[in-house]
């Protein structure tokens, strides 16, 4: 662990993050650099989404997985992405257009300073943490090591460790910042979840200020922060963060379009959640949510909206077949749960006890603080005020979460009914919920107190 | 310094000062194999290590030599921090250590006594 490993992740990043500038512009472009500043949170998560999903495909194709792989795609995604932002009449500005010092206001300037300061110890921490995480040493970071040192998914290795069904979007992500950093790193390897949490933080920020009274972004994103369980885990190698982080921007991005109804942020949305369903297999469940929850809040203008959040559905869907067919063709199943179907009715007697186990884990003050108290007020004070779309949505996006954690636990009797990692994942699980409260409570509070919300001055 | 430009500055001034501080206590400390090594210096589990090596036929003809000068119970072992070390557990004291030290000088052996690994 050294210096020029920290250097191959920054750059490794910033290759990530041209290629989501590039995305962004093809989506959106930009008025202003001070714009694409705000935004260049999104734009690294989109970024991060759209390059480790091709990956994936290369993947699963057999493309020999090195460093020219690496930064081919990442080159060949930002020059067609240039392409069809040119072709759709976006334009770059000038330079010295939008070069004004943005407004910040003292209230956002205390919170941002602290913010910072947290993230910049998190890097200290990241830095030299050590692989203890059992899924991380288990299965996670052996699968990166794989593909780092064989150039693809070795069909014996992937064979015989736990969990082959999980997609290799995480596995690949490591791969690559083990090709970057020059060495199967991983102490350093943490650092790539500091910079993917970085880039959650700043996407939040910058979908949400200017749009929102900084009193209720910034606390509840910094409360979020503060909790014991994301402080303690955020930089751990596994996909469990980085699945909250896409769904939340993805959730977010969907809840601004309910708002503003601009084709890009569902087209955003919908990268977003491809690499949702090809980081883990609750992927599915949390994409699915989000659709759904969208379809509902929107019945009665279904005709113009339906079919444009289906097609986002659909999109999600098709990212993860190719991974589909590829564990059918190897025969390696489909990671489906214990008692599935009518298994559940073979276990009745754990369905209370699961719904227990999820909403007190939601709720557990020592684990994630008031983050699930403040959204629930929040979704309680935006409908007392008279908005109904978002608190609305919020709400299906939090009662399908609380049926997935219930349904996690009923369907594996393995399981025990218990916040024990070594028996249960629900903690990590109900990370879901956490991570999107930042991205939502502000957006309801907003609309509680009959702030208005601008329409965002897209090009 | 104007009021638009205030804010800024304190943002900068905290991103700036935290790393600032912590950096004054010293440069950013990158672990290395050197902090595989825990030199004894009380009584406890301790270990007599005759070398480190990269490769194992150094570290086998090492042991050779050591047991050829009587240290018998040496083994080889991994150092965690992908090495291999000759080494003789057990040894039960400080004082202890030092006589096989000694010892192990006057047969043209060095030895660093280290605290065993946990």
């Amino acid at each position: 662990m050294n210096a020029h490993s920290i250097g191959g992740l920054f750059a490794l990043n910033m290759l990530l993050l041209a290629v989501g500038v590039t995305i962004l512009y093809a989506l959106r472009g930009w008025v202003s650099w001070t714009e694409l500043a705000r935004l260049s949170g999104v734009a690294y998560m989109l970024g991060v989404a759209a390059t480790s999903v091709v990956w994936v495909f290369e993947l699963i194709v057999g493309i020999s997985f090195g460093l020219v792989t690496i930064i081919g795609t990442g080159a060949v995604l930002a020059v067609v992405a240039s392409f069809a932002g040119h072709r759709v009449g976006h334009r770059l500005p000038g330079i010295r257009v939008g070069m004004k010092i943005p407004r910040l206001s003292f209230v956002s300037a205390i919170f941002a300073a602290a913010t910072i300061v947290y993230l910049e110890a998190a890097f200290r921490a990241a830095r030299l943490a050590g692989l203890y995480e059992f899924d991380a040493w288990a299965f996670w970071v052996p699968k990166a090591k794989a593909i780092y040192y064989f150039g693809g998914l070795d069909e014996q290795f992937f064979r015989e460790l736990i969990n082959q069904p999980y997609p290799p979007l995480v596995p690949a992500l490591e791969a690559a910042a083990f090709h970057f950093m020059g060495a199967p790193d991983v102490v350093t390897l943490h650092l790539q979840f500091w910079f993917l949490f970085v880039g959650f933080t700043a996407a939040v920020v910058g979908l949400l200020s200017g749009r929102v009274p900084p009193l209720f972004l910034w606390p509840s994103l910094l409360l979020m922060l503060v909790t014991p369980h994301v402080g303690g885990h955020f930089y751990h190698p596994t996909a469990d963060f980085l699945i909250d982080e896409l769904f939340a921007i993805a959730a977010l991005l969907v809840a601004l379009w309910l708002i503003d109804r601009k084709d890009w942020q569902l087209l955003g949305a919908g990268i977003l959640l491809a690499a949702v369903v090809l980081t883990k297999r609750e992927g599915y469940a949390f994409a699915a949510s989000v659709i759904v929850a969208a379809l509902v809040v929107t019945a009665r203008e279904r005709r113009a909206a339906w079919p444009k959040l289906i097609a986002v559905g659909i999109v999600a869907a098709a990212a993860a077949l190719p991974w589909r067919i590829f564990l059918g063709v190897r025969g390696l199943g489909g990671g489906g749960p214990e008692a599935g179907g009518t298994g559940l009715f073979s276990n009745l007697d754990r369905a209370w006890p699961s719904l227990r186990l999820a909403v007190s884990t939601l709720f557990d003050y020592h684990l994630w603080l008031l983050v699930t108290p403040l959204a629930v007020v929040a979704i309680l004070a935006a409908f007392a005020a008279g908005a109904r779309v978002l608190p609305l949505y919020t709400t299906l996006l939090l009662v399908f979460a609380v049926v997935a954690f219930t349904y996690s636990t009923w369907a594996f009797p393995s399981l025990g009914i218990s916040k024990e990692p070594a028996l249960n994942p629900i903690v990590r699980l109900t990370g879901e919920v956490v991570l999107l409260t930042p991205a939502l409570v502000p957006l309801l509070l907003a609309s509680a107190w009959r702030r208005a919300l601008p329409v965002v001055e897209d090009p | 310094m104007s009021r638009r430009l205030l804010p800024i500055a304190l943002v900068l001034a905290a991103a700036i000062a935290y790393p600032v501080a912590i950096v004054s206590g010293g440069a950013p400390h990158f672990p290395d194999r050197s902090d595989c090594v825990d030199l004894a210096t009380k009584d406890g589990e301790i270990d007599a290590v005759f070398g480190r090596f990269d490769k194992r036929s150094d570290a086998a003809a090492r042991l050779r030599v050591v047991l050829g000068r009587g240290f018998t119970g040496s083994k080889i072992e991994g150092d965690g921090c992908g090495r291999l070390k000759v080494v003789v557990h057990g040894i039960p004291t400080l004082a202890v250590g030092k006589e096989l030290a000694a010892e192990a000088r006057r047969v043209g052996l060095h030895v660093t006594l280290e605290h065993a690994a946990p």
